[in-house]
C-alpha cells in the first residue's frame, strides 16, 4: 500500500479544521457542561500546566505505563524467541494470547485489584496490553527471517551476535516496530482506564475521575489532551530511538537509507 | 585434506537424481553436468543442508559457497557482507576492497547497501565471501552467473591464485570459465564415479 507522507501546513489545516467544527458545536449547543470549547479546555490546561501536582501525575502514570510497556517488550520478547525454538511452547502460548487480546480492560483491572495495589496496578494493565501484540509482531518478524541467508550464515558459521544483527533484527524490526506502535497506544489508553477504576493517589486517572465527579469538564477534556499528546510524544520518541539503534546496530535498513 | 563422496544417493518422489556416486576430491574441479541431473542438490547434501538417502561425506571440514542465489544480507555493502564471515573482520577491508576493486568493483558500489547493487555486482560480493572465508572446503554454484565476460574472467583468475591445494567444486555451464579456470572437469552424466587430476 502507498503511504503518502502529508505537508505540515497541510496537517495543521486538518487539525484547524476539527478545532474549527468543535468550537463551533460548542457555540452552537451553548452549554457550560458539555461540549465544553476548545477554548475552555486549553485554559483548563494552561491553568494547570504551572502546577507541581500536574507534572507529578503526568510522571506517576507515565512512569508506570512506560514501565508496564518497557517489560512488556522484554516479555514477548523472550515468549517469542521460546516459541520459535519450540513448537509446543508456541502452541501453549497462542490460546493465552488469543485470551488476553480478547478479556476486556475492565475484566483485567477488577481482577488485578485483588491482588495488585492501585498504584501499581497500571504497570500490570499496560504490560497485559502489550505482550500480546508485541508476541504477535515480533512472531511475524521472526517467521519473516530470509530462509536462505539463514542458510548461508549457518554454512558460514557466522556467530550469534553477528547472526543476530545481520539477519534476525533487518526481519524482526519493522514488525516489531509496527506492533509498539499499536501497543504504546493500548498501554496509554488501558494504563489511564486501570487508573480511574483503581483511582491511586496522584495519577493522571485519578485527575479524570475528579473532574467527572465535579462536573468539570474542562479539565476532563485538558487531561484528555494531556494524555493524546503524552502517547503520540512517547510513541515517536520510542519509535526514534528504536530507529536509532537498529542503524547503530544492522546500517541502514533498505527503504530508509535516507531517513533522518 | 581431501573430500570423500561414497555411494550418495537423492530420490524426489519416485524419480531418481543420482544413485551411489563416489568422488574423492583432492584440490579444485569443475562439475560439469547437463541442466536438471542434480548438481544444486549435490552442492546442496556436500553443504549439509540436505540429507541424501544413502552415502556418506566425509573429509568436508569447515565450508564456504556461492549459492545458486546470491544470499547477501540488503542492509549491508558489499564489503560489509564479505567481512561478516571473516572473524576479526574489520582489519581486513582494506584487503577486501582490493579484492572488488580486482573484480572491477570500486567507489561507491562498495559503500552501497547490496539491496541496491547489480546483479553482477551482487554475485561478485557472494563469490569474495566464499572466498574471503576461512574454509576447508569451497562449493561454487554457477559463481559467473550475471557476470560480463570480462568481469567472468577476472573472477576465474581469483579463483585459480585463491582456490589452488584445497578441495572446490565448481558446478557450472560457462565453457569459457571452464577454459579460464583450467581445472579438472568432472563430467556428471552418464557416470557414477570419477576421480579428478
Amino acid at each position: 500500500m502507498l503511504k503518502t507522507k502529508r505537508s505540515i501546513p497541510a496537517r495543521l489545516a486538518a487539525a484547524a479544521f476539527w478545532l474549527a467544527l468543535w468550537q463551533w458545536a460548542a457555540v452552537a449547543v451553548g452549554q457550560e457542561v458539555f461540549p465544553v470549547s476548545p477554548r475552555r479546555a486549553l485554559a483548563a490546561l494552561d491553568r494547570q500546566r504551572p502546577t507541581a501536582d500536574f507534572w507529578a501525575r503526568v510522571a506517576f502514570s507515565s512512569g508506570r505505563i512506560v514501565l508496564g510497556f518497557a517489560l512488556g517488550c522484554a516479555c514477548s520478547a523472550a515468549l517469542a524467541v521460546a516459541a520459535r525454538l519450540s513448537r509446543t511452547v508456541g502452541l501453549l502460548l497462542d490460546p493465552v494470547m488469543q485470551l488476553v487480546k480478547a478479556t476486556p480492560v475492565a475484566s483485567f483491572v477488577i481482577l488485578a485489584l485483588v491482588w495488585v495495589r492501585g498504584r501499581e496496578l497500571s504497570i500490570l494493565i499496560s504490560f497485559l496490553m502489550a505482550v500480546p501484540v508485541l508476541y504477535g509482531a515480533l512472531c511475524t518478524g521472526i517467521a519473516s527471517a530470509d530462509a536462505q541467508l539463514l542458510e548461508m550464515a549457518r554454512v558460514f558459521r557466522i556467530p550469534a551476535g553477528r547472526r543476530l544483527r545481520a539477519i534476525w533484527l533487518p526481519a524482526v524490526l519493522p514488525a516489531f516496530r509496527e506492533g509498539c506502535r499499536t501497543a504504546l497506544g493500548l498501554c496509554w489508553k488501558s494504563g489511564v482506564a486501570a487508573e480511574v477504576i483503581g483511582l491511586p493517589d496522584g495519577s493522571i486517572g485519578d485527575a479524570l475521575y475528579r473532574a467527572k465527579i465535579t462536573l468539570s469538564t474542562a479539565d476532563l477534556f485538558a487531561w484528555t489532551l494531556v494524555i493524546i499528546c503524552l502517547s503520540a510524544a512517547f510513541e515517536r520518541a520510542f519509535l526514534a530511538l528504536l530507529g536509532l539503534a537498529v542503524r547503530r546496530a544492522c546500517g541502514a535498513m533498505p527503504g530508509q537509507e535516507g531517513e533522518a | 585434506m581431501s573430500l570423500h563422496i561414497e555411494g550418495l544417493t537423492k530420490r524426489f518422489g519416485g524419480h531418481t537424481l543420482f544413485e551411489g556416486l563416489s568422488l574423492t576430491v583432492r584440490g579444485p574441479a569443475v562439475l560439469w553436468a547437463p541442466s536438471g541431473w542434480g548438481k544444486t542438490t549435490l552442492l546442496r547434501i556436500l553443504l549439509g543442508l540436505e540429507r541424501p538417502d544413502a552415502g556418506t561425506v566425509a573429509g568436508a571440514g569447515r565450508m564456504a559457497a556461492v549459492f545458486q542465489e546470491d544470499r547477501l544480507c540488503p542492509q549491508l555493502s558489499a564489503v560489509e557482507n564479505v567481512l561478516l564471515v571473516l572473524p576479526g573482520g574489520k582489519a581486513q577491508r582494506g584487503a577486501v576492497e582490493a579484492d572488488f576493486a580486482r573484480l572491477g568493483m570500486e567507489g561507491q558500489a562498495l559503500t552501497l547497501p547490496a539491496a541496491r547493487l547489480s546483479g553482477g555486482q551482487k554475485r561478485r560480493a557472494a563469490l569474495l565471501r566464499a572466498l574471503w572465508a576461512q574454509a576447508d572446503t569451497r562449493l561454487f554454484d554457477e559463481p559467473f552467473t550475471g557476470l560480463d565476460p570480462e568481469a567472468a574472467a577476472r573472477a576465474a583468475a581469483l579463483l585459480r591464485e585463491r582456490c589452488a591445494g584445497a578441495p572446490a567444486l565448481l558446478a557450472t555451464h560457462d565453457r569459457a570459465a571452464i577454459e579460464a579456470l583450467g581445472w579438472p572437469v568432472i563430467r556428471l552424466d552418464g557416470i557414477r564415479s570419477a576421480l579428478p587430476k
